[in-house]
């Protein structure tokens, strides 16, 4: 499947297909998640009408790490095989990881205003996601600063590489320092578990998400290689001397 | 290896610039600090550790753009692939002159500093401890980057911007041992965790060093 996408035409072929196919995924599942997030689900009794939060800060955070391990199987891939198109995959998954981080943030900060009383708490968990801000930042500036984009590609995929230490301390922070930020509730074997009426709209964010994240990064390297092959074509046409002008 | 070493250690200290604008960036931004605060020995005495953590990693990483780019430019590093040397002896080798020309100096600066901010014995010693235990990781993230960057020629910036983040977790451990050091001594867990991410960075780091100072000769 892979080998297979990995022709550039190919992957044009694919994308045309692709791409509508997980926007209208993305849209659908993003009006029926949003619609079901807040008027179908009910105000938890802990939380209030704030547990909606979790609708989009949960997803966002799992895309955040989602992000990061395409980026880091995309850089293994370009470093090895030394392939365009993982090059661009590596770069898309980069941009759209770094919103979705930021995002991560910005609700969770949100959320924690209003379940903890404070914006901003410095635990194990939110000093590790913000590193991982840090690494998308220094790894999309690698890009800018280095003028070879060859070369560019080869320092930036280690740099990824050595950036992956992160993410099992972001996966277990909660449990390795006990923090003030929840554990997972989904995914935890044992763990209570949510009440079902919270499944269907986290899920189908989470799904949401996820689609969003497929559309663009095939947008993404889609453009990528339309525009290196525009810049490989030539600027101006050959110029046409006959004998007789000279 | 040792040639190598020798060479690295004699251009230092002919020119003694490098090492010497760290040390006193160090003792100046810690005065900078001490005078900012108007000599409030009491603040002073409880963000020594932190402070002169700072210090340390800025200071270090300000010097790590000059590390690999005068070899590339002036062509040895070309040179020394020639001769047939694999980039980890070359990064091993710059490994032990960072330790010896930067680490030592600050080491043996700390207890000026622990004078100037009026710090108790016991504090000294944790903090210079903390750094002997923490550098292999402080200078491996800083070599990584150094290696990353070689071939551009103005690389400072984004070197401070690359290690940063992993400098993190090293900066908290360390922290955290200093702060138990009192009580529990050399085995506390935070020097025991900020040992072992010297030796995962130092594992890390120098392999992967050596395959960016190789991309950046292609």
């Amino acid at each position: 499947m892979i080998s297979y996408l990995a022709n550039p035409q190919r992957f044009l072929k694919f994308a045309r297909i692709a791409r509508p196919f997980f926007m209208a995924g993305a849209i659908g599942l993003l009006c029926f998640g949003l619609w079901q997030s807040l008027f179908v689900a009910p105000a938890d009794v802990k939380h209030g009408e704030a547990v909606r939060i979790m609708f989009v800060h949960v997803p966002a955070a799992y895309l955040s790490m989602l992000a990061y391990t395409a980026l880091f199987v995309a850089s293994l891939v370009s470093f090895i095989w030394r392939h365009n198109l993982a090059d661009y995959g590596a770069r898309a998954f980069a941009r759209i990881g770094l919103v979705f981080t930021a995002l991560c943030l910005a609700t969770g900060s949100i959320w924690g205003k209003t379940g903890w009383g404070t914006w901003w708490e410095w635990d194990g968990r939110m000093t590790s996601v913000l590193v991982l801000f840090f690494i998308y930042a220094a790894y999309l500036f690698l890009w800018v600063v280095v003028e070879d984009q060859k070369r560019a590609a080869r320092i930036a995929a280690i740099f990824a590489m050595i950036g992956m230490v992160n993410i099992p301390i972001i996966k277990f922070s909660v449990e390795w320092w006990n923090s003030l930020h929840q554990s997972a509730t989904i995914s935890n074997v044992g763990a209570p578990g949510l009440d079902t009426v919270y499944d269907v709209p986290l899920w189908s964010m989470i799904l949401a998400y996820t689609c969003i994240f497929a559309w663009l990064s095939i947008q993404q390297v889609a453009t990528d290689i339309e525009r290196a092959r525009s810049r490989r074509a030539p600027q101006t046409k050959g110029a046409n001397i006959k004998i007789e002008d000279v | 290896m040792t040639a190598l070493l020798k060479r690295d250690l004699m251009v230092l200290l002919r020119q003694p610039r490098g090492w010497l604008l760290a040390l006193t960036f160090f003792v100046l931004f810690l005065s900078i600090i001490a005078i900012a605060l108007q000599g409030d020995i009491g603040v002073l005495n409880r963000i020594a550790a932190p402070v002169i953590w700072l210090a340390v990693v800025f200071s270090l990483l300000l010097t790590f753009e000059t590390l690999f780019t005068a070899d590339v430019q002036n062509g040895i590093m070309e040179q020394y692939r020639l001769a047939g040397l694999s980039g980890l002896s070359i990064v091993l080798s710059k490994f032990i002159m960072v330790f010896l020309t930067s680490i030592v100096p600050l080491a043996l600066a700390i207890p000026l500093i622990g004078v100037m901010y009026q710090l108790p014995m016991v504090h000294i010693a944790a903090i210079t401890l903390s750094l002997l235990i923490g550098a292999p990781a402080i200078i491996a993230l800083g070599l990584v980057s150094a290696a990353l960057l070689s071939g551009q020629r103005s690389a400072g910036f984004l070197i401070i911007l690359l290690t940063l983040p992993f400098m993190i977790p090293v900066i908290i451990f360390a922290l955290a041992g200093i702060n138990a050091y009192p009580i529990e001594g050399l085995d506390n867990p935070g020097f025991i965790a900020l040992a072992g991410l010297s030796l995962l960075s130092f594992a890390i780091c120098i392999p992967a060093s050596s395959a960016a100072l190789k991309i950046n000769m292609e």
